[in-house]
């Protein structure tokens, strides 16, 4: 190794990134050439005086503040709000029944017409790439315990005649890792958000009573059972989603 | 020991926690990319909600330091283009600067506040590379993902910024008298 070859590897070598390799054959170098082994003792010394002397300005607190305040309106973004004719045209399909549970949860409108969105926003970005599954399985015990073993806590993984099981992902909603059981029904992507109610949802339902809300194109239909939030986002009618809803319930007594 | 492919292990508060973690990094970050509070708050602010749209996709067993550091600079390239062309144009062209051999005796010397007048004064890329590697504690690899560079791109902006600070430093120190002209002088590579 010549002079101009060690001084070239130098840099790297004091930072750590050099391989092994390179990195025996310069010490080599420098067990027999003075002027190298100073010049690498000047340049790591430089860079620990640069590395100790740079002051390490903090965030303003109010910065700090501002900014975590930040997620949790991202996370339940008050400028969605659904639209009066969505819920008219979810009514066509959903009839009566639907009306009925308009009817029993409209003192809570208010803090329905955001909480939805992100379960639909997050449902659509995976559902049209290729992160739509983090753990790919049609195992039921498979994708339970890759679940369990991420989240440190047993997840639900219902059973579904109507819907295949096609794996699991993570997802994170104000700043809580959600899990997902995903499905195929009728050709399109099911997700099934199952988590804490207090994370999942601001709205307190009574135990299996179903909240459906559809929209275009994604329907979501969510219900709590024994202290566990449920939420199935899909593009599919209302009815069908229902439908699967039930099968989750009987599946999960 | 590979990395744990368990987020809770890992990342056990989720995008919050981890984003605390590193406020400060991403504060100084977006300070030295933009030489303005207010600006780098902007920055800084915009960074994060997309962090957390994006944070879905984001691996577990990642590197989120070197993440949401990449989509910090992509927020201020995207603010910021017609500025960074600017600085790019500004480069120097000499890739082989002769610097004074510096060792750590000279930050002794001189205050820590211009010390960072001296970094704030390299070039964008080089004070970018500098900043990542010096002060934030990246490896090459993760600074380059961030800057979005090849590894031997990062090395040669790394290595021509810490040339120009020992010249800058240097000779801050040797116009106040704190350092001696043969020292250094007799410091200087042929």
């Amino acid at each position: 190794m010549t002079c101009a070859d060690a001084r070239a590897l130098i840099p790297a070598w004091v930072d750590q990134e050099l391989s092994q390799l390179d990195g025996l054959a310069l010490e080599r170098h420098l067990s027999v050439c003075p002027q190298c082994a100073s010049e690498a003792k000047r340049h790591a010394s430089f860079v620990k005086g640069l590395k100790g002397h740079l002051p390490r300005l903090q965030a303003p607190a109010d910065l700090r503040a501002r900014v975590l305040r930040g997620l949790d309106s991202a996370a339940f973004p008050p400028k969605q709000r659904l639209r009066p004719l969505a819920w008219l045209g979810g009514g066509v399909l959903a009839g009566a029944a639907l009306v009925a549970l308009l009817t029993l949860l409209l003192p809570q409108r208010g803090a329905q017409d955001a909480w939805t969105q992100f379960y639909r926003d997050d449902h659509q970005t995976h559902s049209q790439a290729d992160t739509e599954v983090q753990y790919r399985s049609s195992s039921q015990p498979m994708v339970a315990a890759w679940l369990a073993k991420n989240l440190g806590h047993p997840v639900h993984v219902p059973e579904m005649p109507d819907a295949q099981l096609v794996g699991a992902r993570l997802s994170v909603l104000r700043g809580q890792t959600v899990a997902l059981d995903v499905y195929r029904s009728q050709g399109k992507t099911v997700s099934l958000f199952v988590g804490d109610p207090k994370v999942l949802c601001p709205l307190t339902l009574p135990q299996d009573q179903l909240f459906a809300d559809s929209g275009s194109p994604y329907s979501l239909v969510a219900w709590q059972h024994k202290g566990h939030f449920h939420i199935l986002v899909a593009e599919l009618g209302l009815e069908q989603l229902k439908k699967l809803a039930h099968q989750c319930q009987v599946s999960a007594i | 020991m590979p990395p744990s492919n368990n987020p809770l292990q890992r990342y056990p508060a989720g995008f919050e926690g981890l984003l605390e973690h590193h406020l400060d990094g991403l504060y100084r970050f977006a300070l030295s990319l933009t030489r303005q509070s207010a600006e780098a708050e902007d920055v800084l602010q915009d960074s994060v909600l997309k962090g957390l749209e994006a944070f879905g996709r984001f691996e577990a067993g990642g590197n989120f330091k070197a993440w949401i550091f990449a989509i910090l600079m992509n927020t201020f390239r995207d603010r910021y283009r017609r500025l960074q062309r600017q600085a790019l144009r500004e480069l120097p062209l000499d890739s082989l600067l002769e610097a004074p051999s510096v060792g750590e005796e000279v930050f002794d010397l001189l205050l820590k506040e211009e010390v960072l007048a001296a970094v704030e004064a390299l070039p964008l890329d080089f004070r970018l590379a500098v900043h990542l590697v010096d002060l934030e504690g990246l490896s090459y690899r993760e600074a380059a993902q961030v800057l979005d560079c090849p590894s031997g791109t990062l090395m040669s902006r790394l290595n021509r910024g810490r040339n120009l600070l020992k010249v800058s430093l240097a000779d801050l120190a040797l116009d106040r008298g704190l350092l001696a002209g043969e020292v250094d002088q007799q410091g200087r590579r042929p």
